[in-house]
């Protein structure tokens, strides 16, 4: 069952005094889209790895909530910035790993993954190895790896920061195509505005020293299709949230 | 890996074979050089043969006392493989345990460290007296002298594990023994490698310091005893025959072991390029 997250007045300071992240509050509704967007030293990946419970906040909490109150973490899965790919393993047994952890049967976890992989595209890759492939290829192998569990709650950070901006729309299709079919909830973190306003139903702008939420908002296109990135209704959006981002940093400087 | 390799494929075997011959052809040809070099100083000099066999000298002693050497190469090598084994199994396991545990590394690496200070022929003959005479004490002897590298390999290796990776194993809540078999074990395995091709070559020198102390001479003797012997009877000639021949056993042990390695790095590990 998804869940809502509720996000309340989360804050994040280390051992040596840095503030992380101070006072964020807001809602993820249960199968949604939210990108965390924002410079460098913004919070966002605390932000999610508080949602994920790889760390704890030091105010605040996060919550998860069914349709009867409190619950506890959701089955969650994570993609990173780099594929992480095991190089001594195939594709198919990097994405059959978590599986493989959790003690599935090696039939059932090689039709899974097989499956997973035909469709992030990666069909026929399914015996090279994570150095035969290109960059996008790896970005798929690791997605399929993070859905192959069926995750309730799917957290990105910065997947694709590190491919090319033609390689990274047809993965922020695939994403989105993924998400419509899988019963999940998404957050993504992302320095990218147009891939924030293209992907999300939700957009968190976030702004450093120190990391807080500045705005947020809910781009609703009426076509969603590639071509939308060139649309003036999808440039409008994107030049909101820019402006958001930017008076936060010059009020900052002021 | 980086993404430049994304496309390096398996090496076919005719270019595999051609890089051998390629890694081969300059010792090779450096070793003949050496030999003609040493051949023709001896003819030009003629020192004693007691001093300096020429190199034909030796040949000949080898095909003279062949089975002696081949008895000899079998029980040193013997020796050999089963203290290399040993030390392997114990330095894996060892280092895999320091790697898990900071408590044990701070308490047993520092002494780890000081026991391979310790020179081999000074606690060589403490080994006859805990091992007996025989072939016992040339594996502790080989297991003593190699189990370091291996050791010391297997914990860096595995300290090195790739950090992003750590957290892969541990969201997807992956137990401490998964994430060492599944994880730690193949990161470390070309630094694991490395270290069993130092210890190879340390072994056959460890197996020959157990038989100076602790063999002694029957119907077949090791190489140690046999260059006992033959210093014994002046025959520098035979010496050099049996330090060839260990030392080809060292080098067959380092190949076997070059071979085990190429063959679980060549698809993924650049060392193995």
């Amino acid at each position: 069952m998804l869940q809502r997250i509720e996000i309340s007045q989360v804050g994040r300071v280390y051992d040596d005094g840095f503030v992380a992240l101070a006072g964020a509050s807001f809602d993820i509704r249960a199968g949604s889209m939210t990108v965390l967007v924002g410079p460098s030293g913004c919070g966002k990946t605390t932000l999610l790895r508080l949602i994920g419970g790889l760390d704890s906040p030091t105010s605040g909490r996060v919550t998860f909530h069914g349709a009867v109150g409190a619950l506890q973490q959701p089955r969650t899965a994570f993609a990173f910035q780099e594929a992480r790919l095991l190089p001594w393993r195939t594709v198919l047994a990097n994405v059959a790993l978590p599986l493989e952890l959790a003690g599935v049967a090696p039939a059932e976890r090689i039709e899974r993954a097989t499956a997973m992989l035909t469709r992030v595209g990666l069909g026929g890759a399914t015996r090279k190895l994570s150095g035969q492939l290109s960059g996008g290829m790896r970005m798929r192998a690791s997605i399929a790896r993070a859905l192959v569990t069926a995750p309730q709650l799917l957290l990105l950070d910065e997947p694709f920061g590190a491919v090319d901006e033609i390689s990274r729309h047809a993965l922020d299709d695939l994403l989105r195509s993924l998400w419509a079919e899988l019963a999940m909830t998404v957050v993504m973190v992302t320095h990218s505005i147009v891939e924030a306003t293209y992907v999300a139903e939700q957009v968190v702008v976030m702004a450093p020293a120190p990391g807080r939420i500045v705005a947020q908002f809910t781009p609703s296109f009426a076509h969603h299709s590639p071509l939308l990135r060139a649309t003036p209704e999808f440039a409008a959006v994107n030049a909101e949230v820019l402006r958001s981002l930017g008076e936060a940093m010059v009020g900052e400087q002021r | 890996m980086s993404s430049s390799d994304a496309k390096r494929a398996v090496p076919a075997a005719s270019s595999v074979v051609m890089r051998a011959a390629q890694a081969v052809i300059p010792s090779l040809t450096v070793v003949v050089v050496l030999l003609a070099a040493w051949q023709g100083a001896v003819s030009l000099f003629a020192p004693s043969e007691f001093l300096v066999p020429a190199p034909l000298a030796v040949v000949r002693a080898m095909i003279q006392s062949r089975q002696a050497l081949l008895a000899a190469a079998w029980m040193t090598g013997s020796s050999a493989v089963l203290g290399f084994l040993m030390a392997a199994v114990i330095g894996v396991t060892l280092g895999s345990m320091l790697a898990a545990s900071k408590f044990l590394m701070r308490g047993l690496y520092p002494i780890a460290t000081l026991l391979q200070m310790v020179p081999l022929v000074a606690i060589a003959p403490l080994l006859v007296v805990w091992c007996g005479y025989g072939a016992r004490t040339s594996i502790a002897s080989a297991v003593i002298v190699s189990v370091f590298p291996v050791l010391a390999a297997t914990l860096d290796g595995m300290r090195s594990t790739d950090l992003g990776l750590v957290e892969l194993f541990a969201v997807n809540r992956a137990s401490r023994l998964q994430r060492w078999w599944k994880l730690e074990l193949p990161w470390a395995i070309p630094s694991i490698v490395t270290g069993l091709r130092i210890a190879a070559g340390l072994s056959v020198i460890g197996a020959i310091v157990g038989e100076f102390v602790g063999a002694f001479a029957g119907d077949q003797s090791p190489v140690g005893i046999l260059i006992v012997s033959a210093i014994r009877e002046n025959r520098t000639d035979l010496v050099f025959a049996a330090v060839s021949v260990a030392a080809l056993v060292g080098f067959a042990l380092f190949g076997v072991v070059s071979l085990v390695g190429w063959i679980l790095l060549r698809r993924w590990h650049a060392s193995a390029g």
